[in-house]
């Protein structure tokens, strides 16, 4: 009897396809405070067939569960990352994305930290966020006005600070030390 | 909705919704003069002949009316004449006119009493109705409504409300319970609106519109007459005002259904093509001229008021006499004047009767910003062409206290053979503007 | 004929006692006696010419002539006082052989005319009733019409409405709008939506201004910790905020910010796209802002909100607005609001901090962290609707009863009908899907119609109607199936003419002695403004409504019912004149603390004063004198009296010695009488004179020149007037014109107590008062206020009380004016001279019981001035 049972699991696990759901990271666009590690979470129960396994704040990463031939069939890895953008984009009025990951490897980035000042209020941290992070060259961003700070990782050789300054100031953040 | 639909509609509503015919607001209408109306409704249009002539009154050289409102501003400086009176000295903006310059009046000092609240003052230019700015507002008849009451029955079109402007809901017109009359935005549409030929059946369900309406007015009119049979004779005197009434309307439906079953005019020129960018507003303005043009010389209407919005350059009027800024702005505004100066002179290019299109039609040109930068609504810099007037001068007024705008008004609508001595705010005719 | 010179002065004996016993002939030889030294072709004083005088009262003009010199006799006027009194007996039969002439002449000439002539509805008249035929409540339709005029005070005089082919095709289109909103083409009602909005909607003014902190986020009466108040710096970027949720998360907003040229707060998140009846709830509450800190508030400050109508596809802003009313948000503890309105298509509701200052500086250094002041908090605004008792609605069982709704499918030959679609509003409120075009179905459509039509036509005609009338509106609806329509568009053609026939258009009254609904229609639109309603209709039809205790009952009962605040604002409206309350602007340097609420609340007053007189069948002394007011909060302030709170009104035992309470001293009276920026004793005394007191004084005569006198060395208005009377010729009018209006010099423009001027430029710096501490003052006391003055007969007063107490003694003559304004808006028509009769017994008898304003109506309602054409 238990050779029977075993034989039949044996066979379900073999005519079950191995397609399974896997952990894949991705870039996320929106981390720009602690605090959005729990909106990412609540953004993400809402997402079918999609699930949330880890958030690296530091690397603005997280890693999901979901298979992707099955939710994006025939799409390239390029076009998989843009349907996965709109998707979470529509599930958070656009203050999360994901966008592709940095060809550059982490040393050669280099790190702005731009002293602002401004309300200690999330949606202000948005828009200061939102006024640089789509710079080319801002592989990802932080703005956060408690700490008074905006700090970027950027590819040098196609950005530099005054280009984020002038782009914060002409947003409306106040630039300088406090 | 198809623009002939709208179209047919559109002449239905204004048909109807429109007030035809004379102005029941002011007191000072002698009675005979409504009464007079009758025979004017059945008048034929100017422009074309039409079989049962015979012994129709051939109806006088009609005059029109254009009302244009730039809605942020003209920059005083280069706008208003130092010296009053005849021989001023062209300024910039005057100069781009100079060859009509005996064709406009030029006025300073004046204002709409009462109306203030900055931007909110744009939808009062033609209204004059104070105080558009406060909670509960509401807005007055506009000088061109009330025209198209009386002489609006003789076209098509008893008024064409039109806005070059991009996503703000600007109009000039408003009917007499303070509601903005939409305008038409895309000169496509309107030219298609005036000449191009509606769709069989859609002219066949407006007619028949009509024709129930006529109906109902026949059975209606019957049971006047029954309930005429009881009563006393000082009451039957009474009655017999609703009963003219009921014969009057009816003679205007059936003007309108006549007007169904002739074709548009034909013209030569093509349907404009609109222009998207709101930028351009200088190339948008000169479509619109364009189109109003063809409107006023196929007799298609003969009032007309049209929104200049340029609310793209609204961060420059804010100029806070920054020279660069400054200069920026006033090429701009030169563009508009060149607009002004290409339609003014076509107009006064064109015959009709002995005389130019322009001296039968008045063009009313201004602004509700006196000083854009400081959102003064005074001093509001105004022109007026054509249209029958004495011109060629600066008729300058008082600075400090300014002269109402609403008495040119009053003369715009003596000048269109309207009886009134009161619009609005505005008490009397213009001091200092003749009539010829 | 030579008589013996002794016979001769006893035949003048003879002739004078015979002229004192044959009345007819007496005429000469009073004229003669007390009139001809002064007025005859040589000396012409005054213009008049007596001795050229013929009784012949035949036209208009010598009527008038006829009639002004009885009134100068009767009131002892004429001859004048420093002359030798007629005798009773000359006195009397002069005035009865004049009195004769005039009604002789008058009586020939209502012969022909009528006195009350065939009048239609007036714009009021009309919506009202469309509004209760349908069972519309919030129908507009006044709006679109053109305007009446105004005959003898009111616009319900046949002289003031006329009517042409424009008011025609302006009924047309009303009967359309009307029919189309009452028509159901749908078989369910609409969804009923349930939406709770918050003030800083989406893409709303208010979002916009919280982030520069002309307001705040509250969370449990404290700074919502989530959306820190502006300070130092200011939130950016009001698109990032709302996808944020920074105003959705159910935080209260607090507004320190005025309604101004720049900024409007409106509910925009609901538009209205089905008409009908809403449930509005607001919970409101106001607070005192101090750099970060909620505090107690100085005290109950007030919101408005109204109906706002936005234009075409529902973006643009702001046209027109109906104020719904003013509640009270009382300081740290929300007080919850419940009002249920009609709203048409588009409209949304609007909020204004009304008590709030205007300009109050919230855009400092340090913004709203660097503010102390008030604030009004809202919760929220939670709106439900349409809510349909029935379906199809009431409306649309008026005109096809309970015929049911089926879907409607175009035959061959039938004219197709096209769907009207329901149009997205710009409110996150959405249309129910179409359930395609539902049209109502009759068997026997002849029937039907007959039927329905026996129903709807007395009603809207207000009277029964025969069969041969009714069977002419059939014939029509036959000849409409036949020509293909359906039954609702057939029935619609005759419904449409039904409303724009005459018997709808008019009122209709056919015999002299009116019937009985004639009468009822006279009772509902005098007290309600419209058609009777079934009970009126009922005992019309009974024929019950002329027995006195039957009608006494109507009268209370219409009184009663709330729709009588129609008479109570159409009344007063013209009466007094409040309909151009609106029609000047209070200067704003002079006058600083003007403000809507002010302007609303003084309009309030005077309703709710007058219907407390009539509530209370007070006397007519109480039209210019009272120990008692009906204020609010705002005008308590205005007129210095304590101890009121909040924006309602109610009745107030005013301070011994306050001029307040009465028509004469209330603001509204005050506003109406000045203009802008001064006021002047002669319209205020011309007002007083016609419209409390019923003596129209003499428009200035025309073929005097007009004398300029020398106002050099003038300095105040009364001054120059002085000047004005030390020539005789205006003295005559003016000696009644300007004690009034010298009393009531004592009040300013907007109806403030003044002992000095204000000014700008000289004077002396006026003091705050109770005016807002926020409010700039720029205006100086100037000269002194003199509101003392003499009447006419001498008796003089020295400040406004004296005044009041003067005229209110004068209750016989404040009480019949006021009979003669009731009487004209009633009977609506103008009052004759045979009509002075009947008024001063109608008078006699409301005095004998205690001379009530309320009594006063009900001996109107019961005489044959009103129950006669």
């Amino acid at each position: 009897m238990r050779i029977l049972i075993m034989l039949g699991t044996i066979c379900c696990l073999l005519v079950t396809p191995i397609a399974s759901a896997q952990p894949i990271k991705h870039q996320i666009t929106g981390l720009f405070m602690p605090e959005r590690e729990r909106d990412l979470r609540e953004v993400c129960d809402k997402l079918a067939d999609i699930k949330l396994v880890s958030i690296n704040y530091k690397n603005a990463e997280a890693t999901f569960d979901y298979v992707p031939a099955k939710l994006f069939p025939k799409q390239t890895p390029e076009q998989i990352v843009q349907k996965l953008d709109n998707l979470l984009r529509s599930a958070s009025n656009s203050t999360f994305g994901v966008k592709p990951r940095c060809a550059l490897p982490a040393d050669k980035l280099t790190f702005v930290e731009i002293p602002a000042g401004g309300l200690d209020c999330k949606a202000c941290c948005l828009t200061a966020y939102e006024a640089i992070y789509k710079i080319d060259g801002v592989e990802r961003a932080t703005a956060n006005f408690r700490d008074g700070k905006i700090t970027a990782w950027i590819d040098s050789r196609k950005t530099d600070r005054p280009t984020l300054e002038t782009a914060l100031k002409n947003r409306g953040v106040t630039i300088g030390k406090r | 909705m198809q623009p002939i639909t709208r179209a047919a509609s559109l002449t239905l509503a204004c048909g109807l919704g429109t007030i035809l015919g004379l102005s029941m607001h002011s007191a000072s209408i002698p009675r005979r003069t409504f009464l007079r109306g009758t025979g004017v409704a059945l008048a034929l249009p100017w422009l074309e002949s039409l079989a049962p002539a015979q012994n129709a009154p051939r109806p006088a050289v009609p005059r029109r009316m254009v009302a244009i409102e730039t809605n942020m501003g003209i920059l005083p400086q280069f706008f208003f004449p130092a010296t009053a009176g005849r021989n001023y000295a062209l300024t910039p903006y005057l100069n781009i006119l100079s060859r009509v310059r005996d064709k406009f009046t030029v006025f300073s000092g004046v204002s709409h009493p009462g109306v203030t609240g900055a931007h909110a003052a744009e939808k009062c230019f033609l209204t004059g109705t104070p105080h558009p700015e406060r909670g509960g507002f509401r807005n007055g008849i506009s000088l061109d409504q009330l025209a198209a009451e009386s002489v609006g029955n003789h076209t098509r079109f008893p008024s064409l409300t039109l806005a070059m402007s991009g996503e703000n809901n600007q109009t000039l017109s408003f009917t007499r319970s303070g509601a903005p009359i939409p305008a038409e935005r895309s000169s496509n549409r309107l030219f298609q609106r005036l000449f191009v030929q509606g769709r069989q059946d859609e002219i066949a369900a407006v007619v028949e519109a009509l024709r129930q309406q006529r109906s109902l007015l026949d059975f209606v009119a019957d049971q006047s007459r029954r309930l005429n049979r009881t009563l006393s004779r000082a009451d039957q005197l009474r009655l017999d005002q609703y009963l003219t009434s009921v014969r009057e309307l009816e003679q205007r439906l059936a003007a309108m259904e006549q007007w169904e079953h002739r074709p548009r005019p034909r013209v030569t020129a093509t349907a404009p093509q609109d222009i998207d960018d709101n930028r351009e507003f200088v190339r948008k303005t000169r479509l619109m001229f364009d189109v109003v043009k063809l409107a006023l010389e196929t007799d298609s209407s003969r009032v007309i008021s049209l929104f200049i919005d340029t609310t793209v350059i609204h961060n420059l009027t804010h100029h806070g006499n920054r020279p660069e800024v400054l200069a920026d702005l006033r090429a701009k505004e030169e563009g508009q004047f060149e607009a002004l100066d290409g339609f003014l002179r076509s107009l006064n290019d064109t015959q009709e009767a002995g005389q130019s299109l322009l001296d039968r039609t008045m063009v009313l040109y201004g602004t509700c910003m006196g000083s854009a930068n400081s959102h003064a609504n005074t001093n509001l810099p105004t022109l007026l062409a054509g249209g029958g007037f004495r011109h060629g001068q600066h008729l300058a007024f008082d600075q400090q206290n300014n002269y109402p705008l609403t008495n040119l008004f009053v003369s715009m609508l003596q000048r269109l053979g309207i009886e009134t001595n009161e619009f609005s705010s505005g008490r009397g005719t213009m001091r200092g503007l003749e009539m010829v | 004929m030579s008589q013996p010179a002794n016979i001769y002065p006893i035949a003048v004996a003879i002739l004078t006692a015979l002229a004192c016993v044959v009345p007819a002939r007496a005429q000469t030889p009073f004229f003669e006696k007390h009139c001809h030294a002064c007025h005859d072709t040589s000396s012409k004083r005054g213009g008049l010419d007596l001795t050229a005088l013929k009784l012949d009262a035949s036209n208009a003009e010598q009527f008038a002539h006829l009639l002004k010199i009885h009134d100068r006799i009767e009131s002892g006027e004429m001859p004048p006082k420093n002359k030798p009194r007629p005798t009773a007996e000359e006195k009397s039969s002069s005035l009865k052989t004049l009195h004769d002439v005039l009604v002789k002449a008058e009586s020939a000439k209502l012969a022909n005319d009528g006195r009350t002539r065939l009048r239609r509805l007036t714009r009021v008249e009309y919506e009202n009733t469309m509004r209760d035929l349908f069972d519309m409540p919030g129908l507009l339709l006044q709006g679109e019409l053109p305007a009446d005029g105004s005959a003898h005070g009111f616009d319900n005089n046949s002289d003031a409405l006329d009517i042409s082919h424009v008011n025609l095709a302006k009924y047309l289109k009303a009967a359309d709008h009307t029919l189309t909103m009452a028509i159901a083409t749908q078989p369910k009602p609409p969804s009923v939506t349930k939406q709770r909005i918050s003030l800083a909607n989406p893409h709303g003014f208010v979002a916009h201004v919280l982030l520069h902190g002309d307001g705040v986020l509250l969370k449990n009466k404290q700074p919502d910790p989530e959306f820190p108040p502006a300070g130092e710096h200011m939130h950016i970027d009001q698109g990032a905020h709302e996808r944020m949720g920074a105003f959705r998360n159910g935080s209260s907003v607090g507004l320190f910010r005025h309604e101004d040229e720049s900024f409007h707060p409106y509910f925009i998140e609901f538009v209205t796209i089905y008409p009908g009846n809403y449930r509005i709830r607001t919970s409101l509450w106001s607070f005192q802002w101090d750099k970060g800190k909620v505090l107690l508030a100085r005290g109950t400050e007030a919101a408005r909100l109204s109906i706002v109508q936005l234009t075409g596809d529902g973006r643009g802003g702001g046209h027109p607005s109906t104020v719904l009313g003013y509640y009270d948000a009382p300081s740290l503890n929300e007080k919850v609001h419940d009002i249920t309105t009609w709203l048409n298509k588009n409209e949304i509701v609007g909020f204004n901090a009304a008590s709030l200052a205007p300009g109050a500086n919230t855009r400092g250094k340090n913004r709203a962290m660097g503010f102390v002041g008030p604030g009004i908090a809202c919760d929220y605004l939670d709106i439900e609707g349409p809510l349909h008792d029935v379906w199809p609605p009431r409306a649309h069982q008026i005109l096809f009863g309970d015929l049911p709704l089926v879907e409607f499918k175009a035959k061959a030959g039938t004219p197709k009908r096209k769907l009207v679609r329901q149009e997205m509003g710009a409110g996150k409120n959405r249309p129910d899907p179409s359930l395609g075009l539902w049209t109502v179905h009759s068997d026997q459509p002849l029937i039907d119609a007959d039927r329905l039509l026996g129903k709807f036509l007395p009603r809207a005609f207000r009277r029964p109607v025969t069969p041969e009338i009714r069977k002419q509106y059939v014939a029509k609806v036959e000849e409409r199936l036949k020509a293909g329509e359906c039954f609702e568009l057939a029935m619609r053609w005759v419904y449409r003419a039904a409303l724009l026939s005459p018997d709808f258009l008019y009122h209709i009254e056919p015999t002299e002695k009116i019937d009985d609904h004639a009468l009822a229609c006279r009772l509902s639109y005098f007290f309600w403004r419209t058609m009777p309603d079934e009970k009126l209709m009922h005992l019309a039809a009974l024929g019950k409504l002329r027995d006195g205790v039957v009608l006494r009952g109507e009268v209370e009962r219409l009184l009663a019912d709330g729709k009588s605040q129609r008479f109570v604002e159409d009344f007063l409206g013209q009466w007094l004149k409040l309909r151009s309350i609106a029609a000047t602007d209070p200067d704003r340097k002079l006058y600083p603390e003007f403000n809507m609420y002010l302007q609303d609340s003084t309009v309030a007053e005077t309703r709710a004063y007058f219907r407390e007189l009539l509530d209370k069948n007070l006397d007519a002394s109480y039209l210019v004198k009272s120990d008692f007011a009906l204020l609010n909060e705002r005008l308590a302030v205005h007129y210095g009296i304590e101890g009121v709170s909040g924006s309602q009104i109610r009745r107030v035992s005013l301070p011994a010695g306050s001029p307040r309470g009465a028509f004469l001293t209330q603001a509204s009276i005050l506003r109406i009488t000045a203009n802008g920026t001064t006021t002047s004793p002669v319209p205020r005394g011309a007002f007083v004179l016609d419209r409390l007191l019923g003596q129209p004084p003499e428009p200035p005569p025309p073929n005097i020149p007009a004398i300029e006198p020398d106002v050099r060395g003038a300095k105040t208005i009364r001054e120059q007037l002085a000047k004005h009377r030390d020539n005789p010729s205006c003295a005559s009018c003016h000696a009644k014109i300007d004690p009034p209006g010298f009393a009531l010099e004592a009040f300013d423009v907007i109806g403030g107590f003044r002992t000095r001027y204000r000014s700008i430029g000289a004077g002396d710096p006026a003091p705050r008062g109770k005016i807002d501490p926020f409010i700039g003052i720029q205006f100086k006391l100037g000269p002194k206020v003199d509101a003392s003055g003499t009447l006419p007969d001498g008796r003089e007063f020295l400040a406004i009380n004296d005044y009041q107490n003067l005229i209110a003694a004068d209750r016989e003559r404040l009480l019949k004016n006021l009979a003669g304004q009731f009487a004209i808006y009633g009977a609506a028509r103008n009052l004759t001279f045979s009509d002075r009769a009947p008024i001063a017994t109608i008078v006699a008898n409301t005095n004998k019981q205690g001379g009530g304003i309320r009594t006063l109506i009900h001996e109107l309602t019961q005489s044959a001035l009103f129950q006669t054409r």
